[in-house]
């Protein structure tokens, strides 16, 4: 441990030693670094940089996307709220409020321009806790770099509670719509029932037979099943609605249905309705060319070229396929029970017209207070969700007009090229101690000689001290610089945290 | 003005560095002797102008390095470098004089073409070497004694042709063995390896040989050609001369009182 002490001595004085040397080769390099690194920071046109931070309530993640789906990991979140932050619509809004100083550029080449300098970062605290996201773009023009980060924001946040707005009372107004006419449709029933009691006073219902009972939990059954498949259907087109890449497009536009949606409530529709008419009807008839002209548009959007594959669309393809595996084993499902209900209906045909028109009407008012029961739930779920989680993003710091320049930063520039500076300098120096043809000290001369060097004369001191004056003015010019620049350094560091500017360039 | 007057006067103090003025004059044909006037010595002789600079105690480590450690069976010594400049007469005379302040001493100018050992130490003589090589003056004619303990200088003298074929002659030998048995030392100062082929002609009349390397101007290439030229001699060792006084403060800080 002590050799490699006297070693390690030795080595830094033997090196230390050619820097002296060549102390005005070092100096000369040292400077010429320090001055292209401190000066280029003087002349590199300044980027300043805007940044807005909002936090992210990570369970707004799964009220955006339509049931069924699973809530994204850490890099979905990311990729998602980048390709909303990135979309065309929202940058050419933002660039709306905005006075952009390149009033050359045509609007797309301003968007690839913003596009490209706009940076996203985001943090995430706990799966289900919540996420800081960081938009940050610099610009020349540090007004315009905060207008354009605040008003991005601005849009983004209106943007993503325009989607859960829109999700929410896309739900509850049409299906206030439906619970009024199934509400209708239970009055009249009710009212055919008490008709029907009225024109047969005879007649006792046999609610315990198991004829009845067997008819009455293969009706339950049904409805139950037909209910989850209407759910998987909305929820598949759903998952087809955001793959196509429609979501952000379609919502943003407004209240309006899309093509997909409107289809998955007429299919819903058609179903009850077959529950209680033929297929002449004239209702039926109608909504089947609906719907049939509806999956034509819908056909049409899906044959658009794939977009790029991402995390998310993965995700989707995933949950699209359980979706429809699910639906096939309820369709298996479904038609064994309508097998049943079949022959039910065989035996129900050998009872009575009577009877047989008392469970008809009991079957049917039996399906519209479940469809009734089940969207009165889900209406008053929607609104209590809604009411309870009013804000979903919450900006935490708006971006201001920032003051010191991002790129080039001085002060890095200045501590880069004053170790740039010294590695270079020094490096060079040990270099040509190396290659040079001259001796170095006299344990170079025994080494390359093999001999002993038996005294070292050093200079005389008059000639030292000629040389030396001449060095005392480099070395007193060269503390000067270094001064200079050294004060120049902490001009820039108060500049950049307390935003005291003491010598302004 | 008081920096033009600085200006000037150090300009006159480097003139007088790099030529000091010859005051004392000798003529041929009788026996020398010399009064070293130290106002006419060049600052360079450090033994005899500042003798207790640490440039004269790095000649004292010298001499006792070479003649404590090698003994004193070395006689007659060479000092000699690969090419001029490098300071071979500087370090002959002052090892000469330091040696003369307790054994009689010879010191040789055996550089024909550029004499300097006269000048250092600041006296004019017409005759040395070269006479005694043409014939016109008898060994003891060239001696000149001077007044630094016991030191005798054999000046250059005339320059003469074919010095080489003179070195290697019977006549130096006669030299070096008939001044042997008078002198505890003879030593050599001699034309550069390289630069001339006298030096290893004297090579084979002497006894060991200092090889001095200039620290501004002496390169690897350079000292390696002359120490194969020299081979089959007996070097003692080097000194290695003109060292940087800055990085001298860092070798040895004890000399430099840090």
């Amino acid at each position: 441990m002590e050799s490699y002490n006297n070693n390690l001595s030795s080595n830094i004085r033997h090196y230390w030693m050619q820097i002296l040397r060549r102390r005005n080769l070092f100096l000369l390099i040292f400077f010429s670094v320090l001055s292209i690194f401190t000066w280029s920071g003087f002349f590199i046109p300044a980027e300043y940089e805007a940044v807005t931070t909002f936090i992210v309530d990570n369970t707004f993640f799964e009220s955006i996307f339509l049931k069924g789906f699973k809530v994204p990991n850490t890099d979905s979140k990311l990729s998602m709220i980048k390709e909303g932050l990135f979309s065309e619509n929202l940058i050419k809004k933002s660039l709306q409020g905005v006075s952009s100083p390149d009033k050359k550029l045509s609007d797309d080449k301003a968007v690839t321009e913003i596009r490209s300098k706009l940076k996203i970062n985001i943090n995430s605290i706990g799966e289900k806790g919540v996420s800081l996201v960081r938009i940050s773009y610099s610009h020349r023009d540090s007004q315009f770099a905060a207008d354009l980060v605040n008003n991005l924001t601005h849009e983004y946040i209106e943007f993503i509670n325009n989607i859960r707005a829109n999700n929410i009372l896309n739900l509850t107004e049409v299906s206030q719509k439906k619970l009024i006419e199934y509400q209708q449709k239970l009055n009249e029933l009710d009212g055919m029932i008490a008709k029907f009691l009225k024109e047969h006073p005879d007649f006792v219902p046999e609610k315990e037979s198991p004829l009845y009972k067997n008819v009455e939990s293969l009706q339950f059954a049904r409805v139950d099943i037909e209910i989850k498949l209407k759910e998987l259907e909305t929820t598949r087109e759903g998952l087809l609605k955001q793959l196509e890449g429609s979501g952000l497009t379609y919502i943003d536009t407004g209240l309006e249905e899309t093509p997909s949606v409107r289809l998955a409530r007429l299919s819903n529709q058609l179903m009850i309705l077959s529950a209680k008419y033929t297929e002449n009807h004239p209702d039926i008839i109608k909504i089947k060319m609906e719907i049939e002209e509806l999956k034509k548009q819908v056909g049409q959007i899906r044959m658009q070229p794939d977009r790029e594959a991402n995390p998310i669309s993965l995700q989707i393809n995933e949950e699209l396929k359980k979706v429809d595996n699910e639906i096939k084993k309820l369709k298996v499902k479904l038609s064994e029970i309508s097998n049943q209900e079949n022959a039910a209906d065989a035996r129900i045909k050998n009872l009575s017209n009577e009877k047989q028109e008392w469970l008809n009407l009991q079957r049917e008012r039996l399906i519209y207070q479940k469809l009734y029961d089940d969207l009165f739930q889900k209406i008053e779920m929607a609104k209590v969700e809604f009411m309870s989680n009013p804000k979903s993003i919450l900006v935490a710091e708006y971006a201001k007009t920032p003051l010191y320049p991002a790129r080039p930063d001085r002060t890095k520039l200045i501590l880069i090229g004053f170790i740039i500076g010294i590695i270079l300098s020094a490096g060079t120096v040990i270099g040509i101690s190396y290659i040079n043809d001259r001796f170095n000290d006299e344990e170079d001369i025994e080494k390359e000689l093999k001999i002993p060097v038996l005294s070292v004369i050093p200079e005389i001191i008059q000639d030292s001290e000629i040389r030396e004056k001449k060095n005392k003015r480099i070395l007193l010019v060269s503390g000067a610089y270094l001064l200079f620049i050294l004060l120049l350094w902490f001009n820039e560091l108060i500049f950049k945290y307390i935003g005291l500017r003491i010598i302004a360039f | 003005m008081d920096r033009l007057q600085k200006a000037f006067d150090m300009a006159l103090k480097e003139k007088r560095l790099r030529s000091a003025p010859l005051s004392v004059t000798l003529s041929c044909g009788e026996v020398q002797k010399a009064s070293i006037d130290l106002k006419n010595v060049n600052p360079y002789v450090v033994t005899l102008t500042r003798p207790h600079s640490i440039e004269s105690e790095q000649y004292r480590k010298l001499k006792v390095r070479l003649f404590r450690t090698h003994s004193t069976e070395y006689k007659i010594l060479l000092v000699t470098s690969p090419a001029a400049g490098a300071g071979k007469s500087l370090i002959a005379l002052n090892l000469s004089i330091l040696l003369a302040l307790s054994d009689k001493v010879l010191l040789i100018d055996a550089d024909l073409n550029h004499p300097s050992i006269n000048k250092y130490l600041g006296i004019k003589v017409d005759c040395g070497l070269g006479n005694y090589f043409t014939n016109t003056l008898d060994l003891s004619k060239i001696i000149i004694k001077t007044d630094i303990g016991n030191l005798d200088i054999i000046p250059s003298g005339d320059k003469i042709n074919e010095a080489a074929n003179q070195f290697s002659s019977e006549k130096m030998r006669f030299l070096i063995e008939s001044l042997k048995n008078h002198y505890s030392f003879i030593i050599i100062d001699s034309p550069p390896v390289l630069a001339s082929a006298d030096t290893i002609q004297l090579a084979s009349v002497c006894e060991a040989i200092l090889f001095v390397i200039n620290d501004r101007l002496t390169t690897k290439s350079s000292s390696r050609q002359a120490l194969s030229l020299m081979n089959n001699c007996n070097i003692l060792g080097a000194v290695f001369n003109n060292f940087p006084a800055n990085l001298m403060k860092i070798k040895y800080p004890y000399y430099y009182g840090r």
